[in-house]
Formats: C-alpha cells, structure tokens, sequence
C-alpha cells in the first residue's frame, strides 16, 4: 500500500431521512479512504446504507428526500485542489459529476436512456465536459465502445439500448462512465443483474481499465466472492454504520467483528472444504435486521449477536483501531486504545 | 408405493417451444432426467437455459410441446384437469419472489387457508393446522392474522414454503427460493429447507444460478445452457471435476469468497446466443474454447462417460486427458 495521501476521504458521514424527531438514520457514521488505484469494497446486505452512501457522495439524491445530511468527503481534484463533495456549489459539483467523478449503477436498462442510442448518450457526456462537438465526441463515444471491448461499435454506436443484451448494456454503462476518464469510479453492485459467465467478463474488464488510467474504484457489493478478488480494502455496513475496515485478505482471514464473522461462516460456499463431507446445518445469523424506524439502543447487531454480554445493548460502541490495526465497532474486540487504558 | 426401480419423477425428452412455429423460442429442447424418491436434483444455468420454464412444464403449470413427463410411472401430460387438480397437492411449488407470490391482500391465514380447502384438507381443525404450519417454517401462531407486507422477505419465504408445505406433497419445485434474500436470511432458509426435507422425506428440483448453494444442498445436479443438458453428475464428482467444458466455465466464474484462491481461468468469450436462433450443432460451440469444426455438425448426445455421469460434447478426447 503506498503512503500517498487517498483521493478521496470520507469522514462521519451521516445522512437521515424523514422528520427530524424520529429520522430514518440510513447512513449513520460512515468513515474510509480510497488512495488513487485501489478499490475500496463496500460490502452490506439490504438497507445497510451501501446505495445511500455512494448517492450522497454523488449527490444525487433529489432535494424531495429532505434529508439531512452531515460529515466530510474530501476530494482530490485532477487540477490537485481539495473540495469537500458535501459542501460544493451545485455548479462546481456538475463540473466534476460525470467528469472526475462516475457512476456505473446496477441495472443497466434502466439507467441507460432507452429513447437515445447508446452513441449519442456517451457521446453527450464528452460535448458537456470537454466541449468536443458532435463529430468529434461521436467518434470518441466510438473509441469507448472499443475500449470496453464492445463488438462491431461502429454499429453499436446506432443502436438502442433495448438492442443489447444485458452484459453488453452493462459495457455501455462502463463506457459511458470512463468517456472523461474519471478518477474515481463508483459502481454500485455493477454485476448483480448480470449471469455469472458475464459477470466474470466484467470484472475482468473493469480490472483492465482500472490498470490502463489508474482510477479509483468505490465497489459497493453484497456479493462476498466479488470482493474477495477485487477489492483491496473493504468496509463493512451494519445498519448504517461501519462495523468493520481491513485489508481484504486479513478480513476474510480472520474477521473481528461477531457480524462479519456470522456473514462468511453462513456461506454456503465456505461451509466446508474440498473433499471434506457437507455439514448437516450451515451457521446462520439468527433473527433479522431491526427496523430503521426503531434501532436499539445500543449495537445495531446486539440482538442477533452470540457474543453479545448485557453492555452491548447500553450503548452504540465506538469504531476502535484494533490491535492489529483494523478497525472495528465491536467493544469485545480487543482495542489499542482499551488496551493501553 | 411404486418399486424402488421406478422414479418418483422422470423427464423424458421435454421440449417447450414458444412463440410462433416457423421460429419458435426454443425454451426447453430435449430434456431428460430423473428424480428418485428423497432425492433433491438442482437444476443450474444461467438467464434463458430454462430452468423456470422446466419447473414449470414438469408441474404442468404450462403446457409442455413435446416429450413425457411422468410421475410414479403415469403421464401428467394425459391427465384430465379434474385428475391433475387432485395430484397437485402431491406437486408443489416454491417460488422466487416471496414479494409477488403471496397475495397482499389475504391474511396469512387465509392464504393457508386456501390451500387446505382447496384439496379439502384439515377439515375441522384448519386453525391447529394453520398453526402447526406456521411453527414448523419457524414462525408464531399468532402471525396468521397479519398480511404479507407485515413481514420481512425471508419470513415471506417461510410463508411461501408453509404454503406448499401444506398439502402435505412428496414433490416440490423450489425456483430460486433464495435469490431475493440477502446473505444472512439465506443461511436461514438453506436450514429450514434441508430440515424439512428430511422430516418430511421430500423429493425436490431445486432450480438455481448460485453454484455455491446447488453443491451444499443438491444430490445429483443438470447443468443447462440454451434449453438443453450439458451434463448430469452426483454433485461431489461435479464440483470436484466438471466434465463438459460449460461446466468448467461455470463453476470457474463463480467467484469464490476467498482472496486466497485466484482462478487462472479465462472468461468466456461472448454472450448467450438468441434462444430464437441457436447455433447448429452444439449450442454452446459459439463460446466453447473447445470447439471444433464437428461441433456445429451434430447435436451430441447426452452420452455417460461414466457410472452416473453423463455430458454432451463430442469431443470425448478432452475427457481422457484430464
């Protein structure tokens, strides 16, 4: 891991939803850092906060939400100029949406314009942003449907989206995405809706395009077999917060937090080794997540914890540096701080 | 009882085509397998192999175009309507999203309910009955009186399950019953259905896309690609080695969770063809790394390589040189 200060560093970042007596804390304490050419998994099963997360820092949820919003995402632009993504005029942050910043979303039907061909829709992001005219960005809308190892794209270039098949969407998605050559590129569970083979096929190629321009890549996935080989740090979400930030293979190695251990013990896929007999049960997290209307007093994951003791529910724990300098928000997990007190 | 010799399910040459008849949409092209009774068989493919549209024809939700299936040795496909209504608390269902198959405006009783009268079951005592249902899928008697939206997606899954469950079937197809779960409520489910199984003595199809489920819960697997079977193996022998190459591309896709092993394996080229215009000869030869001339020759044959194993690729000089 280089010492290089991150591109982009994210610190307390909550965001809530609804009236303010009784909001719906969908990101509550969000914290972690990407440095230029990793990719930072964030890893969290449904309401976890993961969609909520990378929206803010796009700001692209719309003002109707009301929500509230609060903490720092400091970013480095490409000109080396420090902004603060949550507190930027809506002017400046549309020079760098789409731009220095891009998003490649889940389903690629519907977040590809069906009524404009596939050309015309990348080819609209270079005539804003570098101010190329429509010969010229067709012809690098083009260029982009090569990059991203679309057959035949000169006549790729003419056709809907309803004219592709999903895995070949999902390359427009990308394409679209990389037109201005982002820094950091934030793909919001960007193989969910697409079959395994292809899902392979686009890992791979975003891999290669992440090794060409050495971007960013901000991965948000449930999927614990994605992030195992392609993330190099990865967060975990809990209801909102994190509960734990490694490196990717001393996470899987030996995860700290009781949750995270729960999530890989209950795949079914780690429930035994090659050659060895099945188990009868597999492990499961017993109970299910707690309403966002009505979290509990103290760790969100306290009532579906083994390990939980009767201080759990008192407090929200806080997110201590571990002893081998993870993080973790767990106050059974042994801390430098607890340990040195 | 039938003989231990007869299957409690077999799929003789199912063909399902949709659409008009000069290019139909050949969902499901000469599909054959069995299932002996207490065994669950998974079904595996990717989008458009025909996974659904088989669980589908074999419970003759849609009518089949070709081939037999029979149940116990008797065709489903001749029975009258009034015969097959009674079979079917036999045959049962799982569906894949516990969102849509439950009707939102029916009490969990009544949904119960229905199913019971249906086949004129419980007579007298559908309350015990309801709530012997609900405790055997883990939930509480007093949750008959809510409504589906009062209910998470895996309870609804519990629901859904409760339902086949009670016509007291021997046979049940689970489509994708995990899918709409997340992690952690999966693990849950993958119990529940591999307790009940057991007390139970079910047989089920287990349709599914996720490799890692199918090797934990399946006793023999059919691989599918475009409508046709790749390969049948006990699930150990599969996993340990896949035999067709569409196998081998599967299961080396399927990312495992663990950053200490790396697969080697290239991705496969290309998309699923058209399922209106598949390729002659072997439908997986456009993608195949393997594909020779021949390939697009002949449609092989689903050929035992060896006992219990099967797969259809002509090129039987891979299989040597492993």
């Amino acid at each position: 891991m280089s010492t290089d200060a991150p591109l982009i560093e994210v610190r307390n970042l909550k965001r809530y939803f609804g009236n303010t007596d009784k909001p719906v804390r969908a990101v509550d304490d969000v914290s972690f850092a990407i440095r230029a050419g990793e990719t930072l998994g964030l890893v969290g099963e449904s309401g976890s906060g993961k969609s909520v997360t990378s929206l803010t820092l796009m700001r692209l949820l719309p003002k109707t939400a009301r929500a509230q919003v609060e903490g720092h995402a400091r970013f480095v632009t490409r000109a080396g100029r420090e902004v603060d993504l949550l507190t930027l005029p809506d002017a400046e942050m549309r020079r760098l949406r789409g731009n220095e910043l891009a998003m490649i979303f889940q389903e690629p039907m519907t977040s590809l314009n069906p009524v404009f061909t596939v050309g015309e829709q990348i080819a609209e992001s270079v005539r804003l942003h570098k101010g190329l005219d429509r010969t010229a960005a067709l012809a690098h809308a083009k260029r982009m449907l090569d990059l991203v190892e679309i057959p035949a794209a000169a006549q790729r270039l003419h056709e809907y989206p309803h004219q592709l098949s999903g895995g070949m969407r999902q390359r427009v998605m990308i394409a679209l995405a990389m037109a201005c050559d982002p820094t950091l590129l934030i793909a919001d569970e960007p193989t969910t809706a697409l079959d395994v083979t292809i899902q392979a096929q686009i890992l791979v190629l975003m891999r290669r395009l992440q090794a060409e321009t050495g971007m960013s890549i901000l991965f948000i996935t449930h999927n614990l077999g994605v992030v195992a080989h392609h993330a190099d740090d990865v967060v975990v979400l809990y209801a909102g917060r994190v509960v734990e930030a490694a490196p990717v293979r001393s996470l899987f190695a030996t995860p700290a937090h009781p949750y995270t251990q729960g999530l890989l013990a209950c795949l079914p896929g780690k429930a035994h080794a090659a050659g060895q007999p099945r188990p009868k049960r597999l492990f499961a997290i017993r109970g299910q997540v707690s309403s966002p209307l009505s979290p509990p007093p103290g760790c969100a994951f306290e009532p579906r914890c083994d390990q939980a003791i009767p201080a759990c529910a008192q407090a929200v724990p806080p997110l201590v540096v571990t002893d081998d300098l993870r993080q973790a928000r767990c106050i059974r997990v042994p801390s430098v701080e607890r340990n040195a007190a | 009882m039938s003989d231990a010799a007869t299957p409690l399910i077999e799929v003789r040459n199912l063909k399902r085509y949709f659409g008009n008849t000069d290019k139909p949409v050949r969902a499901v092209d000469d599909v054959s397998f069995a299932i002996r009774t207490g065994e669950t068989l998974g079904l595996v493919g990717e989008s458009g192999s025909g996974k659904t549209t088989i669980g589908r024809t074999v419970l003759r939700l849609i009518e089949r175009t070709d081939g037999q299936v029979l149940y116990r040795g008797d065709d489903l496909g001749v029975l009258s309507a009034e015969r097959m209504r009674r079979l079917r608390s036999k045959l049962q269902i799982i569906f894949q999203d516990p969102y849509a198959s439950l009707n939102p405006k029916m009490r969990i009783s009544a949904i119960l309910d229905e199913a019971l009268s249906t086949h004129g079951l419980a007579k007298g005592r559908r309350k015990e009955r309801i709530a012997e249902l609900l405790d055997l899928v883990g939930l509480r008697a007093e949750h008959a009186s809510r409504f589906p939206h009062e209910f998470s997606g895996g309870q609804r899954q519990r629901i859904g399950i409760a339902r086949a469950l009670a016509v007291e079937p021997e046979f049940i197809v689970a489509d994708e019953p995990l899918s709409a779960l997340d992690v952690s409520i999966q693990a849950q489910v993958i119990n529940l259905l591999a307790d009940l199984r057991e007390r139970l003595n079910l047989t089920m199809l287990f349709i599914s896309h996720d490799l890692d489920v199918v090797e934990y819960l399946c006793d023999r697997v059919v691989v599918l690609y475009l409508g046709r079977v790749m390969e049948v193996a006990p699930t150990a022998e599969l996993f340990e080695r896949p035999l067709h190459p569409y196998t081998q591309a599967l299961l080396a896709a399927s990312p495992k969770p663990d950053p200490l092993i790396v697969s080697t394996a290239v991705p496969l080229k290309g998309d699923i063809p058209s399922p209106m215009a598949p390729p002659s000869g072997c439908v997986f030869r456009t993608r195949c790394p393997h594909a020779i001339e021949a390939c697009a020759q002949t449609v092989p044959t689903l050929d035992e390589y060896s006992p219990g194993r099967f797969t259809a690729c002509i090129r039987k000089d891979l299989l040597d040189t492993p």
